[in-house]
């Protein structure tokens, strides 16, 4: 019975809203919970489907020439299972790392919440990095890596119906999480 | 007053009855033997696709390193993590392989039902190491693969088309019966079939909160993600009312299931829809390997004596 209130507590308290009261008790569950991975949400595509986000990178060798490729990739990640957990992967670092890329305006924040938007901004970047230092270690002739969070609109139906292709450059638009040298490793 | 007293005596007793009825009343270990060949192949595979990049994901040098981990299962307050897993004792790439090896073994055994007391505790084991090593990896077929081998491990899974049965009927020279039904058996089936309505439940409370899901173009904005799309169905769009329509059924469908899976009348309908609502995000949106593990988790309202009829050529024969 109290798995049973485990499998109900967890997605009661994460993601956000949630209660004090659940959040308290998953607190108090929390050791169970994490060590058999009851910590889900099942928030499956709520509340809205969204777009996509994917990872572009440059990899920018000592000589000045570069080379650009992105994850997911369809043709690279085979079966589609691979390709999932590469997509999974770009979700995450765009989703933690993501709200990070641009600075509050000045005055916008009191001392407080500045302070608490550089820590998650320093939290934020841990993947991103993570990510980065590996393909550093993959691409030993690179010196520096350019990581960029792609955000991949769906386009309305009106737009479809009046011929807009889904990926339709229109739709892509690209924010620069963090530049990464040899020196990050 | 007497016989409100009488009626709240009787209403207890009608609870304790049904209480002791759900969760006590011994059941024949076919369905979960079938989940469990089904579960086994799709945690097999799992394991397997992880194969292509072992040492990329898995490894100190991958791409999620110690110090995300570190801050991920800890959180901002910076609380003890208990997501353990045998990686963090594990750094050579040789060792790593060579225990990855062993795994794909275990759940190969698992999925056949050979030495399936031992194989299935270890699956379970197995599934949770590997998730809490990436978790920036995962999605819903991880969570229902975790969630189907806790309870594929409590209960007798192993009883009904395994190697173990057939070993023992092999060894006792006479054809055996159908293994004798078991409190466990039932238990282990009624927590997968509750795990699955919370399952359903919290998917569809989340999408109460989205305006797609109100102004029926939700299936639009999941058909039309360039990046789940495996096919292309966005001239369904043509017909707006028919992207509402599957959109207001996909959250009913969701939203009732947890009531309208029990009774038995209403039990065979819900079933029946899982099958295109799953099937579709499959087939559409790439991700079979989710849709399959959905339908899997739902064979736990099939019936044992029904899956016996289906599979089994003894019962077809008495039948």
């Amino acid at each position: 019975m109290l798995h049973l209130a485990c499998v109900v507590i967890a997605p009661l308290a994460d993601p956000p809203p949630s209660s004090e009261l659940s959040r308290g008790l998953a607190r108090i569950a929390r050791p169970y919970i994490q060590a058999v991975a009851l910590d889900n949400g099942y928030r499956f595509f709520a509340p809205d489907p969204g777009p996509s986000h994917l990872v572009r990178y440059e990899l920018h060798n000592a000589d000045g020439s570069q080379r650009s490729h992105e994850f997911p990739n369809r043709q690279e990640h085979f079966p589609r299972l691979l390709y999932h957990r590469h997509f999974m992967l770009s979700e995450t670092v765009s989703a933690i790392a993501g709200p990070y890329t641009e600075e509050p305006p000045e005055g916008f924040l009191s001392e407080t919440d500045r302070r608490d938007f550089y820590k998650a901004k320093g939290r934020g970047m841990i993947l991103a990095r993570s990510v980065a230092q590996y393909l550093l270690r993959c691409n030993p002739e690179v010196g520096r890596v350019r990581l960029f969070t792609v955000t991949h609109m769906i386009p309305i139906l009106p737009d479809v119906r009046n011929g807009m292709k889904l990926d339709d450059r229109r739709l892509y638009n690209e924010v620069l999480l963090g530049e990464f040298t040899r020196g990050d490793l | 007053m007497t016989q409100v007293i009488e009626s709240t005596g009787e209403l207890a007793e009608e609870i304790r009855t049904g209480w002791s009825k759900f969760w006590f009343t011994p059941r024949d270990a076919a369905t979960l033997g079938l989940i469990r060949c089904l579960a086994g192949c799709m945690l097999f595979y799992t394991h397997l696709v992880w194969s292509l990049d072992l040492t990329g994901f898995f490894g100190n040098t991958g791409r999620i390193n110690s110090e995300f981990l570190y801050d991920f299962y800890r959180g901002p307050d910076n609380h003890i993590s208990f997501a353990w897993s045998h990686f963090n004792l594990i750094h050579s790439p040789i060792m790593m392989w060579c225990v990855h090896l062993v795994v794909l073994v275990i759940l190969l055994l698992f999925t056949i039902g050979l030495f399936s007391r031992v194989t299935s505790i270890l699956s379970f084991l197995i599934a949770v190491s590997y998730a809490h090593r990436v978790p920036g990896t995962l999605f819903g077929l991880d969570q229902i693969n975790i969630m189907l081998a806790t309870y594929l491990m409590l209960g007798p899974s192993g009883d009904a088309y395994s190697v173990d049965r057939w070993l023992q009927r092999r060894a006792s020279g006479v054809p055996l019966d159908i293994p004798a039904p078991t409190i466990s058996g039932n238990i282990a089936t009624r927590m997968i079939q509750i795990h699955l309505c919370v399952i359903y439940f919290f998917a569809a409370t989340g999408k109460l909160q989205g305006d797609s899901w109100w102004d029926g173009m939700a299936l639009w904005l999941a058909l039309a993600n360039y990046e789940y799309q495996t096919l292309d169905v966005t001239w369904l769009g043509r017909w707006p009312w028919l992207i509402n329509l599957m959109t207001h059924v996909t959250l009913f469908w969701e939203l009732s299931y947890s009531a309208l899976i029990w009774p038995r009348l209403s039990r065979p309908f819900m079933l029946a829809l899982a099958i295109p609502l799953h099937m579709g995000i499959a087939v559409c949106m790439g991700m079979i390997t989710f849709g399959v593990i959905m339908l899997i988790a739902n064979l736990a309202f099939v019936a044992p004596e029904l899956i016996r009829i289906l599979l089994d050529r003894r019962f077809r024969q008495a039948g």
